[in-house]
């Protein structure tokens, strides 16, 4: 009892350390700054298009908060670890009583924690713009609230396969490699679909293979649900989010067998 | 011997390291390594740079899995959560995280070994004083640091809970004479307070100074393992560099007729005078043709010379 109870006190010390580190990033800022300055320029582009405001500013702005929340989650996650192996702090960190496990999941969830900060202060910048373009943003918080909530738990999907790609590989690589995997992912359904057509039963199982490996994205993109006004129901947002869960956990598992096993030299 | 314990075990101890496309070149780091470091000893792993000296501790620690042969600690496997919570590491270089200040890093190990608040913050004020860091320092981002005040605090990050065991990987490695001096100190008194220490170096004059015991490492092979004063007792034999001033041509003349190296530049010569009791005759020597010495130093300890001489047998019959 008491060795799990330490277990998570050690589990929160690395999260606590990980996310002090990374809200000390430049990029951070970098990244939010950009995300707010596209919301502005929503604006501009609303003025312009008279009767089509609200829409694209929901448009452009939801946009930016999903693609520059994804961008943070895969830089940010190849930072929280592969930085520290590079730079070779990890040696000290992993001769400290902690589970290499416990490593890998105290970041994650630091890392999770700021990107929430992140997407949060962007939603912020989202409904001062609706706000500023004369629109009633209270009325559009039962809308927006969980397409934004969605949006964080894609980008926990791209850092946790970031956290993975960075146990065995490179930072430039890993960065790669889980941008790669993201933007494949966006059309993860084409390999459902392909997997009916194709003859082959081996092509038919490997596209299937693909189609679970690959991190679902589009299944939770609500945007266009949201510019129209249609409500997300509790039971999508509860499904979604037990496939996060289950994607992250999956993702943990290979991550936390690959940094187990690795040597540093 | 002693009937102390043994903290450190190990047996056989070889790391080869592949290298080159597809890994098909091996590397051996360390080759069968046998060695034992008893409790309340300061040990001292020497050998030039390359010997895997690293290497070794890597495999102390488990950072790296041995190719064959065992290591333990306190009787436990070394990624044993019981042994590292005994344990304190410095790494070669202070490889800290940069973004952290010294009180948030030595904050969040000390959650790491469980310490609850109050503890953490009395022992992270306490090993900030004992490694000479200031408030000042200890609340700034460790990439604004010097390499000074980098390597105190790694220092710092080793002690914080007051581990039974320390292995440090070239502790005098980037500092002045001072700060050697220092470390020096801090060692001895560690071991006065109880602890073991074992330590690796290139400098095997400052290891003669304050290791208990010795372990002479070359390309990977332990060419000798004991006190510096079994391997190497002192003598009046090593050889002695003179520096002087205001010599004449002819004196310079005739002590190379006495077997010395002398070398001048604008105003100071040096000499290497063979063996001490040659060395102190020149120096009397040129006190009576009129010449000032500045300093006499011995060129090399008995440790080196027994190092060297033990360099030079190894190559000369290949195990
Ligand atoms: N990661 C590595 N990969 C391949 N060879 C290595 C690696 N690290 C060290 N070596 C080699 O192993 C030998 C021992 O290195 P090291 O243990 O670092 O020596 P020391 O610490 O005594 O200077 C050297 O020949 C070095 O080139
Ligand atoms: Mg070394």
């Amino acid at each position: 009892m008491w060795a799990h109870f330490s277990g998570v006190r050690r589990i929160a010390a690395v999260a606590l350390a990980s996310s002090r580190e990374l809200l000390r990033e430049r990029i951070l800022y970098v990244l939010v700054g950009f995300a707010l300055l596209l919301i502005g320029t929503a604006l501009l582009l609303g003025e312009l298009s008279v009767g089509q405001e609200r829409r694209i500013v929901l448009d452009v702005g939801l946009g930016a908060i999903r693609v520059l929340g994804i961008a943070m989650a895969i830089v940010l996650g190849v930072r929280l670890l592969e930085r520290e192996i590079e730079r070779r702090a990890i040696y000290i960190l992993l001769t400290k009583p902690v589970r290499r496990w416990e490593v890998l999941l105290g970041k994650l969830i630091g890392g999770a924690l700021l990107l929430f900060a992140s997407v949060a202060a962007m939603t912020g910048g989202l409904l001062l713009t609706l706000a500023a373009a004369g629109r009633p943003w209270r009325e559009e918080l039962p809308l927006l609230l969980p397409v934004v909530f969605l949006f964080w738990l894609q980008s926990l999907m791209a850092m946790a396969i970031a956290l993975l790609f960075s146990t065995f590989s490179t930072s430039t690589l890993s960065t790669l490699s889980a941008l790669g995997l993201v933007l494949i992912g966006h059309a993860s359904r084409e390999f459902l679909q392909w997997a009916e057509v194709v003859r082959s039963p081996l092509l038919a199982l490997l596209c299937r293979a693909f189609y679970y490996a690959l991190p679902n994205m589009q299944n939770l993109n609500f945007t266009a649900a949201a510019v129209h006004g249609r409500e997300i129901t509790l039971s999508i947002i509860g499904m979604a989010s037990a496939y996060v869960v289950l994607y992250l956990v999956v993702v943990l598992i290979l991550a936390a067998i690959a940094f187990h096993g690795r040597e540093f030299r | 011997m002693s009937a102390r314990s043994a903290i450190i075990v190990v047996e056989n101890l070889t790391k080869d390291y592949a290298s080159g496309w597809l890994a098909h070149r091996r590397h051996r780091a360390v080759d069968r390594l046998t060695l034992e470091v008893k409790e309340g000893e300061i040990f001292g792993l020497l050998g030039p740079n390359g010997a895997g000296k690293t290497t070794t501790i890597k495999l102390l620690l488990r950072l790296i899995r041995p190719t064959s042969g065992t290591v333990r600690l306190f009787g436990r496997l070394p990624e044993d959560r019981l042994v590292r919570a005994q344990l304190g590491f410095l790494p070669e270089h202070p490889y800290l995280p940069e973004a952290l200040t010294a009180r948030e890093l030595l904050d969040y190990f000390g959650r790491l070994f469980g310490l609850s608040r109050s503890d953490r913050s009395a022992r992270v004020a306490l090993v900030l004083h004992q490694v000479g860091i200031p408030a000042s320092v200890a609340d700034r981002p460790l990439r604004q640091l010097s390499r000074g005040e980098l390597a105190r605090v790694g220092f710092a990050q080793a002690l914080l809970h007051n581990p039974k065991l320390l292995i440090l990987d070239d502790p005098f490695g980037g500092l002045d004479p001072e700060g050697r001096r220092q470390v020096r100190d801090w060692l001895l008194r560690w071991r006065e307070e109880g602890k073991t220490i074992f330590l690796s170096t290139p400098l095997v004059a400052e290891a003669e100074i304050i290791c208990d015991r010795v372990a002479l490492l070359h390309r990977g092979r332990l060419l000798a393992c004991g006190s510096p004063a079994e391997l190497a007792p002192p003598t009046a034999q090593g050889a002695v560099e003179i520096l002087a001033r205001d010599l004449a041509p002819q004196t310079r003349e005739s002590l190379r007729a006495r077997g010395c190296d002398v070398r001048a530049d604008r105003t100071l010569v040096r000499i290497c005078a063979p063996a001490s009791a040659e060395g102190w005759e020149a120096v009397d020597f040129i006190r009576r043709s009129g010449g000032h010495v500045i300093a006499v130093n011995p060129l090399r300890s008995p440790l080196e010379r027994f190092f060297e001489d033990a360099v030079t047998a190894s190559g000369a019959s290949p195990a």
